[in-house]
């Protein structure tokens, strides 16, 4: 019998310039989460990650795949924080970004994320690794480049399996 | 605290059954294929979600649709491997095959992950394509974007996941989803 699923968790919108949102005390009664960012950016440009369950470890790893308009690359990184996207100015950006497993203790952590800010970075799509099999119950979203702006909104899905 | 979703998933803000999963599958140690058949055809779109890693050195899964073993199907890729992006294509090919698509490690518990949405598949009137995004770090670094014909009308009722040889580890997820429309 199908399981109707997709689960709108919560939704937070800045009300003011923020320098992390947090999602917390995520229940592990689902598999997967999907979590969309969209909104301004912060002016100075960087990176949009994550920290799960509060780690700020080198216990990261990322592959991405960026097209700018006139060029393309890609680059592997090893950090302490789970990459999503790079950003460039202040321009609207989205990122949707799917945590794999979330729930399991027998598997790290995958996302796989697509991003796309067409006045700046371009898009993208990354892979990242959180080396842990814990089960993922709070995730922290920070900017390289500071405060997310006033108005950008954070959405968490969760889906069954 | 009220844990997050408990509100959401009793409440009505749930558009209950335009998301539904279908099945999930779980690797076996002991085979190369995961199926699912007699698959649903109330709804517009699918999608699997899956984590999954290879029991040899193998890294490719093979998606077919409805058993055709003929050469039907085609496949573009973007990959990113860290240092270079790239795009590849490929005809007449006798399943759809997402290269580097599982994990092949011995770390423990590092997989691949990938999002595979087949669209319109039972529409008659259409050849079936899919999209998808998958990867992995670790072992290999590897990110693509993929899409892939099936180079056909037929309704799709089943789908293969069918690795280039070797087996699912049994760490390895497919869950299947069907998406309603409006």
């Amino acid at each position: 019998m199908p399981t109707p699923t997709y689960i709108p968790l919560q939704t937070i919108t800045l009300g003011s310039a923020a320098s992390s949102v947090t999602f917390a005390s995520i229940p592990a009664t689902y598999r997967d989460l999907v979590l969309v960012i969209n909104g301004a950016m912060p002016t100075s440009g960087g990176e949009v990650y994550a920290r799960l369950n509060s780690d700020s470890g080198s216990n990261y790893s990322a592959v991405r795949m960026t097209g700018n308009g006139s060029s393309s690359s890609s680059a592997a990184l090893t950090s302490n924080r789970l990459g999503f996207f790079y950003t460039t100015g202040s321009e609207l950006a989205n990122v949707i970004v799917s945590l794999m497993d979330y729930s399991a203790t027998d598997k790290h952590k995958t996302t796989l994320s697509r991003g796309s800010q067409a006045a700046g970075r371009g898009v993208a799509a990354w892979g990242s690794r959180w080396a842990n099999a814990d089960a993922v119950t709070t995730i922290a979203i920070y900017h390289e480049g500071g405060d997310y702006p006033s108005g950008v909104t954070f959405s968490l899905y969760a889906i069954e399996a | 605290m009220i844990p997050l979703g408990i509100l959401a998933a009793a409440g009505g803000a749930v558009a209950v059954g335009s998301y539904d999963l279908i099945a999930t599958a779980n690797g076996t140690g002991s085979s190369g294929t995961i199926t699912f058949s007699s698959i649903l055809q109330n709804y517009e779109h699918l999608q699997i979600r899956y984590t999954a890693k290879n029991s040899s050195t193998a890294v490719d899964i093979n998606v077919r649709m409805n058993g055709a073993t003929g050469s039907v199907y085609a496949r573009h890729s973007l990959l990113g491997n860290g240092s270079t992006a790239s795009s590849t294509a490929v005809t007449s090919q006798t399943s759809i095959p997402m290269v580097d698509s599982m994990a092949s490690s011995t770390t423990t518990g590092l997989t691949s992950a990938g999002v595979i949405d087949i669209l319109d598949y039972k529409n008659t009137s259409k050849n079936t394509t899919l999209r998808a995004i998958y990867g992995q770090t670790g072992n290999i670094n590897r990110v693509f974007l993929t899409s892939g014909l099936y180079n056909a009308t037929t309704a799709v009722t089943s789908l293969d996941f069918i690795t280039a040889s070797g087996n699912f580890a049994t760490v390895s997820r497919f869950s299947l989803y069907g998406i309603r429309s409006a």
